[in-house]
């Protein structure tokens, strides 16, 4: 009937995220926390689609098309994405230790960060 | 050490209840010194600078042993502190306190989704919960359950229930669902109300009025107490759902539209609270201003029209469903159709009539509850991050409708705002929302954002129009113009929370509320 926009993949995406980054259970587990965090907090105005998702859109007119969705951006550093998640940066607010602990924002920006393709085949 | 300090306490005190709260939840639980983590409790889409509404700590309790133990703490010290849940209250001064140096008790850590019962159709949940971490549950458990959010879906059932918001599905009044509470008063003494009086009850979510006064609209939008706990309905998954949109080309055919709804509405048709978005609402989730208009001052009409052809949009847009089995929702439909239909140039649009269109997505989402954020989106028509939302009430007469809404139109123009706004249409009621969005960054527009705000609450007073809610920076000016009888509602909950809490240590100033010691002469 309807498509539901947010897709809650935490709890079928740890094995995809597992085997595609090459990387152990325990950062597994991780990774697999900072898919729902960012499904919680951030999805609902960063993910890919310009139209409709207003960090989206906005990052399409201040910066570019290219560089709308903030997923697989290698040019946001983990300092720059600490510094935007608490402190926010005018319609972005920031976000609360309540919360986004900081390991839960620790394992955040390593999802942020990694690269668009093996984001691609975890979304399957 | 804390760099700000609470109005009348000395740093020393203040130091001593800080240390004494670590004591309680936990050292890494309690933010004073830490800046950065205390600028992600600012009000940050507000009129006024960041620093009228900084708290000078958090603390973040789990559970109603050691909320009683910071009570105990905040009385000893007098301590003012600020109750948010997921503290998403943007708009009306999101987690920030209503005054600078408050600490802010913060709940989100209480999480927990207590129960949902599948055969009564109800949730029982703790301040934390928030409407995508509910959606997510019901999903995963395989719940016909649907919930209703607001619009944001970061925001929570409690704290949005508390603050009287809305959503848009069936369920979408909000306080009309609640049903059972358990509060903490501020001498620490636990309530639970209604049913949930009596030991063993299994009624608690079930009956919302009971044996005695109704009290859980006193600990709503008020500083009485803090909610711990929260009941309320959720609407089982209808057989059909019915979703549309009607465009109308025309400022004043929102007189019509009003009308030709009233009657309608009062019968429950359609089934939900309606909703009539102005045409710059319904452009800005997916254009910006300077696409079409690069000067001062209003969009002129021969653009409004341009924006209406590209984006195949009205002046005014009526989005609605109906819910239930699809042969009954098409009966339903049909007068309502009919009557809409006598209104020159109306469009209207099903499910599939508008693929690609963002608005027509994330509206359709809310009204069959599946929270998202799309509606930030409005954000963006001019950029630079504020956004207050001026909410007054009227009747839901077409004349009333076009008188309320040219006065903020023209107050807006004139103040150099477009007019970006709504109108909810509810059982009896006609709820009209501007989102006064300004830059931010740019002095001259915060603060035409601050007089305009304030001229308007004043120009609705002279003609009996009063606010549903508003931002921190307007609680006493909103609160003075409810003033019959000399004040005597303002007094009566004034009495009530010197009673309740005679040190004045809850949410001090929250809807103009003020304890003794707080308080200016009227
Ligand atoms: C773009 C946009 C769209 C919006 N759309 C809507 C909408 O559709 N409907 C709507 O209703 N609102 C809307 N809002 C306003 C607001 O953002 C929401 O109402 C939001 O749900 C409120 O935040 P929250 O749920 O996190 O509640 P909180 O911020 O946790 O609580 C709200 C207030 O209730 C009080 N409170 C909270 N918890 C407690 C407690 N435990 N005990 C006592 N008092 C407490 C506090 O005073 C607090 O400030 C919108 C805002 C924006 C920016
Ligand atoms: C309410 C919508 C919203 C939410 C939720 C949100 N953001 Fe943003 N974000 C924005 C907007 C809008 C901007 C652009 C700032 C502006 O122009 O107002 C932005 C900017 C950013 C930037 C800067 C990008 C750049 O190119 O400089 C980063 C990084 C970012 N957000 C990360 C996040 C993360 C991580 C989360 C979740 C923890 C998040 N955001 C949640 C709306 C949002």
């Amino acid at each position: 009937m309807v498509r539901p926009r947010l897709i809650f993949r935490a709890w079928l995406a740890g094995a995809m995220l597992l085997s595609a980054s090459g990387t152990g259970a325990g950062e597994a587990r991780k990774l697999e926390g900072a898919e729902r965090t960012w499904a919680f907090y951030c999805e609902g105005c960063h993910a890919a689609g310009i139209e409709e998702h207003p960090g989206t859109l906005r990052l399409s007119y201040t910066r570019s098309p290219e560089l709308a969705a903030i997923r697989g951006r290698q040019d946001l550093t983990p300092e720059y994405l600490r510094q935007i998640v608490r402190m926010g940066y005018l319609e972005m607010v920031g976000f609360r230790k309540t919360e986004i602990s900081d390991d839960e924002l620790e394992a955040l920006i390593k999802f942020i960060r990694l690269p668009v393709v093996t984001q691609a085949q975890g979304e399957k | 050490m804390a760099n700000l300090v609470p109005e009348g306490l000395t740093a020393d005190v203040f130091n001593q209840a800080v240390a004494e709260m670590r004591a309680v939840v936990g050292k890494q639980w309690v933010f004073a010194e830490d800046q950065a983590a205390l600028r992600s409790y600012r009000a940050a889409y507000g009129a006024t600078p960041d620093e009228a509404h900084l708290p000078s700590a958090a603390v973040a309790p789990d559970g109603v042993e050691e909320i009683q133990a910071i009570l105990k703490i905040a009385n000893d010290y007098r301590v003012p502190l600020w109750t948010i849940s997921t503290g998403r209250n943007f708009a009306y001064g999101g987690p920030a306190p209503r005054k600078a140096g408050y600490v802010v008790l913060d709940l989100k850590r209480m999480n927990r989704i207590i129960e949902v019962n599948e055969e009564l159709a109800y949730a029982l949940v703790e301040p934390g919960v928030s409407y995508f971490q509910l959606y997510e549950h019901l999903q995963k458990t395989g719940s016909k359950l649907w919930i209703d959010p607001a619009a944001p879906g970061w925001g929570g059932p409690l704290g949005n229930t508390l603050d009287h918001g809305g959503g848009y599905t069936p369920y979408g009044a909000h306080m009309l669902m609640q049903c059972g509470m358990e509060v903490i008063l501020a001498d620490g003494t636990v309530v639970r109300t209604g049913q949930g009086a009596l030991p063993n009850s299994d009624n608690w979510q079930t009956v919302p009025y009971n044996f005695g006064p109704y009290v859980d609209g006193l600990f709503t939008q008020s500083n009485y107490g803090i909610v711990t706990k929260m009941g309320f309905w959720l609407m089982p998954e209808p057989p059909g759902f019915m979703p549309f949109m009607v465009t109308f080309p025309k400022q004043d055919q929102l007189h019509d539209l009003v009308e030709i709804l009233r009657p309608f509405k009062l019968n429950l048709i359609p089934h939900n609270g309606a909703i009539m978005a102005d045409l710059i609402w319904e452009a800005s989730t997916k254009a910006t201003r300077r696409q079409y208009y690069s000067g001062k001052g209003p969009i002129p009409p021969s653009a409004r029209r341009k924006i209406a052809e590209d984006h195949q949009i009205g002046e005014w847009n009526l989005y609605a469903a109906f819910y239930g089995p699809e042969p009954l929702n098409k009966l339903q439909w049909e007068p309502l159709e009919a009557a809409l239909r006598t209104l020159p140039g109306i469009e209207i649009y099903y499910e599939g009539d508008r693929k690609g269109d963002p608005t027509w997505d994330y509206r359709r989402d809310l009204m069959r509850g599946i929270p998202n954020m799309t509606e930030f989106s409005l954000m963006n028509w001019i950029g630079g991050g504020g956004h207050i939302n001026f909410s007054p009430i009227c009747t839901p007469y077409g004349a009333e409708a076009m008188k309320s809404w040219a006065m903020i139109r023209d107050r807006a123009n004139e103040f150099g705002f477009d007019y970006i706004g709504e109108f909810a249409i509810g059982w009896r009621e006609l709820i009209q929302v501007l989102m006064l969005m300004f830059d931010r960054t740019d002095a001259s527009q915060r603060d035409a954002a601050y007089n305009l705000f304030n001229t308007l609450i004043e120009d609705f007073a002279k003609e009996g129009y009063g606010e549903y809610r508003t931002h921190l920076d307007f609680m006493d000016q909103v609160a003075q113009t409810y003033d019959w009888n000399d004040h005597a509602l303002l007094s009566l909950q004034e009495r009530l929370k010197d009673g309740l809490d005679p040190n004045g240590i809850l949410s001090p100033g929250k809807q103009g509320i003020w304890p003794e010691h707080m308080r200016e002469p009227r």
